[in-house]
């Protein structure tokens, strides 16, 4: 009766198609990663409660699968993503105000981060574990971690003040505690 | 937890763009779920082609179809995957389920069960006797307050004065009783044992005496009087339980001595012209108001 990981799997299909789609360039390769992602569950179909996070399990995984998918693929050509007519052009209110110079700096902090700290960003910033769960799971210091993820909000607070009053008023009241 | 919420909400902002600051993301969460929408090949189509292209046993696959079926069901608003789905939701929340059971249960149990019904019965009584008795507890601590600090005592119902006036129909207690009429004062005193004043003249006659009984105030007569001139005099006797009772006068304030001594209060009030006057007597307060143009000689007669 216990709901399944390929339960899970099936009824957030679309959800994670999408993660698929953001580490992919082409549809094929986005579906190629879900095939993968369904194979691992299919070794061991167990009871979803029987892991903390299944939503943020199932990402790592996918993105696990991307990055080795790159790795044995060496004669990978560069190309643009694919693009689909009707996709809304534009960045969104909230992603003006981080802006590109906030993403570009964010850019340079992760190239000097180690690799450990990087799965931790990737960890906590995109799967969507918990500040604990990634020191746990990595056995870093929690503190080490909350002082580099406060480090990146504060840069993109004062990115957007520099930009403009209002941007920076636009990202206090996106991050504003609730 | 500020700080969680914070941080929670830079998360998903940097999560919808990571493409900007990493190689390894190629477009932004929105962009994606877009395509993910437009993308035709379904949940079947993809779990078909992955157990194609896999080695594993077919049981390994029987989860993903199982779950598909269940998926399709509860598309065509089928009654197995709604059961599937409210046995779900009860084992997920089963701590809540039994919970609300229990006081379903007991609930049902001192409404609907006699049995329970008149334990419940039995214990609003027990309840309302003990604050009953609480209000008694209190006004008996507030009345020892009142003597320390030297004021009037508060007047206290007594369970006796209770039972003696009773409840009305609405449960309200009840502060006054009917009055009781006598053909004359001769038969109050008769019915009550109390002495009353009287006044006897052939001049008066006594056209009503009426008997008044206050739970706080206690037991009063009213004798009313008229004159071979049709005015009217009126006696009232309150023999009082109460606190100190203020009287005040509309007029300037005069003294006489009446009935064996005792000082009587009066004044003729300034506007009516009427009489009015308080005495103090050994069981009770007299009071007497007469009409203007009544002889109040007649009125000291009566009271010398």
């Amino acid at each position: 009766m216990q709901e399944k990981l390929s339960e899970l799997f099936i009824t957030q299909y679309q959800a994670l198609l999408g993660v698929a789609f953001q580490l992919t360039r082409s549809e094929d390769d986005a579906l190629d990663l879900m095939q993968d992602l369904a194979e691992s569950i299919a070794r061991n179909d167990r009871p979803a409660s029987s892991i903390e996070h299944p939503m943020a399990f199932f990402r790592t995984c996918l993105r696990h699968a991307r990055i080795n998918a790159l790795k044995k693929s060496d004669r990978e050509i560069p190309s643009e993503p694919e693009v689909f007519s009707q996709i809304p052009s534009g960045d969104s209110v909230e992603d003006s105000a981080v802006g590109a110079a906030a993403m570009a700096w964010l850019r340079a902090e992760l190239a000097a981060y180690s690799p450990e700290m990087r799965e931790a960003f990737y960890l906590y910033y995109f799967d969507g574990y918990s500040l604990d769960e990634v020191a746990k799971k990595l056995n870093l210091n929690k503190n080490t971690l909350s002082q580099r993820f406060v480090r990146i909000r504060g840069k993109l607070v004062r990115n957007a003040a520099d930009q403009s009053l209002f941007f920076a008023l636009m990202v206090l009241f996106l991050l504003k505690p609730r | 937890m500020k700080q969680r919420m914070s941080q929670q909400k830079a998360r998903n902002t940097i999560r919808a763009q990571l493409y900007r600051a990493d190689d390894l993301f190629v477009r932004s969460e929105k962009e994606a779920v877009t395509l993910a929408a437009q993308c035709t090949v379904s949940a079947r189509a993809l779990v078909m082609r992955a157990e194609a292209k896999s080695d594993l046993p077919a049981e390994s696959w029987a989860g993903f179809y199982r779950a598909l079926d269940e998926a399709d069901q509860r598309a065509l608003g089928g009654w197995r995957a709604r059961l599937h789905d409210a046995m779900r939701a009860l084992q997920k929340h089963r701590r809540a389920a039994l919970t609300s059971l229990i006081l379903a249960v007991i609930l049902a149990f001192f409404t609907l069960v006699p049995t329970g019904r008149a334990i419940a019965e039995g214990i609003f009584d027990y309840v309302i006797s003990v604050f009953g008795s609480q209000l008694q507890i209190d006004q008996t601590d507030e009345k020892t307050l009142y003597e320390q600090r030297g004021y009037d005592e508060p007047d206290v119902l007594t369970q006796d004065q209770i039972a003696e006036y009773g409840y009305d129909a609405d449960g309200n207690l009840i502060m006054e009783k009917e009055p009781v009429y006598y053909n004359s004062v001769a038969a109050f005193e008769s019915a009550t044992g109390l002495d009353a004043v009287e006044l006897v003249s052939d001049q008066l006659k006594c056209v009503e005496v009426m008997e008044n009984n206050n739970i706080v105030t206690g037991k009063s007569l009213r004798t009313n009087y008229r004159t071979n001139d049709d005015l009217s005099v009126n006696l009232i006797e309150k023999w009082y339980k109460g606190d100190g009772q203020t009287v005040s006068f509309n007029g300037e304030i005069k003294q006489k001595t009446v009935l064996d001594g005792k000082p009587m209060q009066y004044a003729i009030d300034t506007e009516t012209g009427a009489f009015d006057g308080v005495v103090l007597l050994d069981d009770s307060i007299l009071v007497i108001y007469a009409d203007k143009g009544v002889d109040l000689d007649l009125i000291w007669k009566l009271l010398s």
